[in-house]
């Protein structure tokens, strides 16, 4: 079966959605899909997971540096100063465990794909654009009372 | 991190770098470093997983990333880091980081790599990985690059 872009992203949405359930009690709204340019800017901090397998490609979440340190103080229970490194610490375990469960559910709606996660890299800085050379890649926002995520996943040669 | 996990690193930029064009390649200083890294004009990502999994950032100035570009397309000017430089960057990325695959499967090592995605921006800073990050320098006729590898071994 190809991957479809409803099933794929919806994977991820719903991965999200109980994920930060979870984590930090937090609800979200995903938005519709759409198709992402080649280029973006980011938001603040972009974390970025490989695919590797049958399809390689990347999931992007993407947000600013004031949501992720809301998010990261609801997930620890802690307060923290915007430049304190728990925040990367915990906004790329959120990557990890988002990216890991969609990939599951992915994998496990198609047999043949084998789909593997790299580490998450963190990214944050200022006019921060990401560019995705060769990805067809396709996003949703998710809304938060913290703050909006956006969440990009891409594959080589399409979607 | 020891050696064998840097050199097969070292050994794609010295195969892959002259056979795109670049005649003087040499290596730099070593250093280990802290998880968060500034980092240059442009980073290109690439992830590892398999038997070794992680990142590498290859990290350039914004001149050096267009004189790289220029020799990749036989000497074509490259006015600004635009598209056609970006596919040359992104394509350099996987080009060394394949040869690092290659040469780790030398030592038994399996490991597959995902596309590279570029970063650009000002007071960019980059977490590779949760662990410390080896940090090389080579130095070429365009310029410094500089391999930021954090494995998780």
């Amino acid at each position: 079966m190809d991957l479809k872009k409803d099933n794929y992203l919806y994977s991820f949405s719903l991965s999200l959605k109980e994920t930060l359930d979870e984590m930090a009690g937090l609800p979200c709204e995903a938005g519709p899909p759409r198709i992402q340019p080649a280029t973006f800017e980011s938001a603040g901090m972009a974390v970025i997971v490989g695919i590797t397998g049958s399809r390689p490609g990347r999931i992007i979440l993407d947000l600013s540096m004031e949501t992720a340190r809301k998010l990261s103080e609801l997930i620890n229970g802690e307060e923290y100063d915007i430049n304190d490194e728990f925040i990367l610490y915990t906004m790329s375990e959120l990557a990890n465990i988002v990216s890991g469960r969609a990939i599951t559910q992915v994998n496990n709606m198609d047999r043949g794909l084998g789909l593997r996660l790299t580490p998450p890299g963190v990214f944050l800085g200022d006019r921060l654009y990401i560019t995705s050379p060769k990805i067809g890649a396709e996003l949703f926002s998710a809304s938060t009372p913290e703050g909006s995520i956006q969440v990009s996943v891409g594959f080589e040669g399409g979607r | 991190m020891d050696a064998k996990m840097v050199s097969p690193f070292l050994e794609a930029f010295f195969s892959v770098l002259p056979a795109v064009g670049m005649s003087d390649v040499r290596r730099g200083s070593i250093a280990l470093k802290e998880k968060l890294l500034a980092t240059r004009d442009i980073t290109a990502l690439v992830g590892l997983s398999g038997d070794i999994r992680g990142n590498v950032a290859y990290c350039m100035g914004d001149d050096t990333a267009r004189g790289v570009a220029s020799v990749m397309m036989m000497g074509m000017p490259v006015d600004r880091f635009d598209e056609m430089a970006q596919s040359a960057i992104s394509e350099l990325a996987n080009m060394l980081t394949s040869g690092a695959s290659t040469a780790f499967s030398g030592q038994g090592l399996f490991v597959n790599i995902s596309p590279p995605t570029l970063i650009t921006g000002q007071n960019v800073k980059v977490m590779v990985s949760q662990v410390r990050t080896l940090s090389i320098e080579i130095i070429t006729e365009a310029g410094l690059i500089e391999i930021n590898v954090g494995l998780e071994v």
